[in-house]
């Protein structure tokens, strides 16, 4: 590995490890108590452990004690996605979004920031659901000052349903989130050259990929293009010896 | 078989016929851009062979749909202005490849072994032997060239992922067409065959070669829950 990346990538971890430590011992310090600070932060260790199940469990079970407790019903929209539960967490996104739009919640594993608004731009992807999500992340973008998820979604969006242009808006909002590394590398390429950037019209794509006829298709501007017809022309016809139609 | 059967047989023939002499111009396109690229010999070579394989695929077609007309017809004129307008960098070519090549050729490829199985007429079935076999060299032309762009150009990597998981998120979307009685034993997948055929290359062919070249499948359009 180059030593640069190497670097790059210690310091990530050791950033991880620090956040995941503090998480870890704020946490335990409640794991025993019988309040909903303690359910929340039960929730906290099952997700670190990956026990979304029992995570989401510990959450809700905060929230039938408190319902004000707007982390639990943030990070309650977190493990429902994790755990695989897109609707059950689309409706815990609308709730915390429609009840708190401007709340954010630290991730557990870095000091980055998700609005709830983010959150239910993340629940309603998952619930094939771009354009909706698209406002999510619109609002989360200028309703929270924190947000460092937003403009990193928007632009995977904007590439994904072939507004490369916009994408390239949300570039010095990405950077700063090691989350979209990739997309930040992808997003660096397109401000040099906008051709650089993958460029997918969903209609056009839809076209390539439904065609079946033989050979490759000569793609022009999205649309397959082929020459016209001229009857009489039998210099293009092959003899096909024993063809018998009836 | 009565005539205006004949007819919408020999017009789906001479609509494989065009998609095929059309192949010929996508391949000298890709010539072009292999040269670009700065490509191997062996690429170019097979891209090449692609071409002339294509005109005969063409000719194949046309000679068929005349069984059906009873006229001759061949490619008139075509329009190529604006073919080499969609980009000539390294990101567009490795996506036209993806797309054209990649899902496409292989699928095609694969359409044309299972209508060579089902087709009625000899010589047709001849034919189709030969579309699908050139049309598996030429698919895999496009792996190979995705293989080595991806080591030449190893910044392009996060664009393939995208690519390669667009194309199968959108894959599915297929319009119904209308169908001609009997036209599988003709040489003519039914659209419902190619569906099938298409969603089995996909699952048998596609995503295991996707998995080969990155050890895994990308997915790109759902966002990673936060921690």
């Amino acid at each position: 590995m180059p030593r640069d990346k190497q670097t790059s990538e210690t310091e990530l971890a050791n950033s991880l490890s620090k956040s995941l430590r503090e998480s870890l011992d704020e946490a335990s310090k409640k794991l025993n108590d019988d309040s909903a600070e303690g359910a929340l932060a039960r929730g906290k260790v099952f997700q670190m452990a990956s026990y979304f199940k029992e995570a989401a469990q510990s959450y809700s079970d905060a929230l039938a004690q408190d319902n004000n407790l707007d982390e639990a019903a943030a990070r309650l929209v977190v493990v429902q996605l994790k755990g695989r539960q897109p609707e059950k967490a689309l409706s815990s996104a609308m709730n915390i979004a429609a009840r708190k739009p401007g709340f954010e919640v630290k991730e557990l594993s870095s000091n980055q920031y998700a609005s709830a608004m983010t959150l239910l731009g993340d629940a309603l992807v998952h619930n094939n659901r771009p354009t909706d999500a698209i406002e999510a992340y619109k609002v989360a973008r200028t309703e929270s000052k924190r947000d460092a998820f937003a403009a990193g979604r928007l632009a995977q969006l904007f590439i994904a349903t072939g507004e490369p242009k916009k994408a390239l808006e949300q570039a010095r909002g990405v950077a700063a989130n090691p989350r979209f590394r990739d997309l930040s590398r992808v997003l660096a390429l397109g401000e040099k050259n906008a051709a650089l950037l993958p460029t997918f019209r969903t209609g056009s794509l839809i076209d390539m990929v439904a065609l079946s006829d033989h050979g490759r298709p000569l793609f022009v501007d999205g649309t397959a293009r082929s020459a016209t017809l001229a009857w009489g022309d039998d210099q293009w016809c092959a003899d096909i010896a024993d063809l018998d139609i009836k | 078989m009565d005539s205006e059967h004949r007819e919408q047989l020999g017009r789906l023939w001479l609509e494989t016929a065009l998609g095929e002499h059309a192949s010929v111009a996508a391949f000298a396109r890709f010539v072009l851009h292999l040269l670009s690229l700065g490509a191997p010999p062996e690429l170019l070579l097979d891209a090449i062979q692609a071409m002339k394989d294509e005109v005969h695929h063409a000719r194949f077609s046309f000679g068929i749909a005349r069984q059906f007309t009873n006229q001759a017809a061949g490619p008139g004129r075509m329009n190529i202005s604006g073919v080499l307008d969609d980009g000539d960098d390294p990101s567009s070519i490795l996506r036209a490849a993806i797309l054209e090549g990649c899902f496409e050729e292989t699928i095609s490829a694969e359409c044309a072994r299972v209508a060579g199985e089902r087709v009625e007429v000899p010589a047709i079935g001849a034919a189709l032997v030969q579309i699908a076999d050139d049309e598996a060299k030429h698919a895999d032309l496009a792996w190979r060239f995705v293989d080595w762009i991806l080591k030449a150009y190893p910044e392009l990597k996060p664009i393939a992922e995208d690519c390669f998981a667009w194309a199968l998120a959108n894959h599915s979307a297929i319009e119904e067409e209308e169908s001609v009685p009997s036209q599988e034993n003709y040489g003519l997948l039914l659209p419902s065959s190619r569906r099938q055929v298409r969603e089995a290359t996909l699952r048998e062919t596609i995503i295991p070669r996707i998995k080969t070249i990155f050890g895994y499948v990308p997915t790109t359009s759902l966002p990673e829950p936060i921690s």
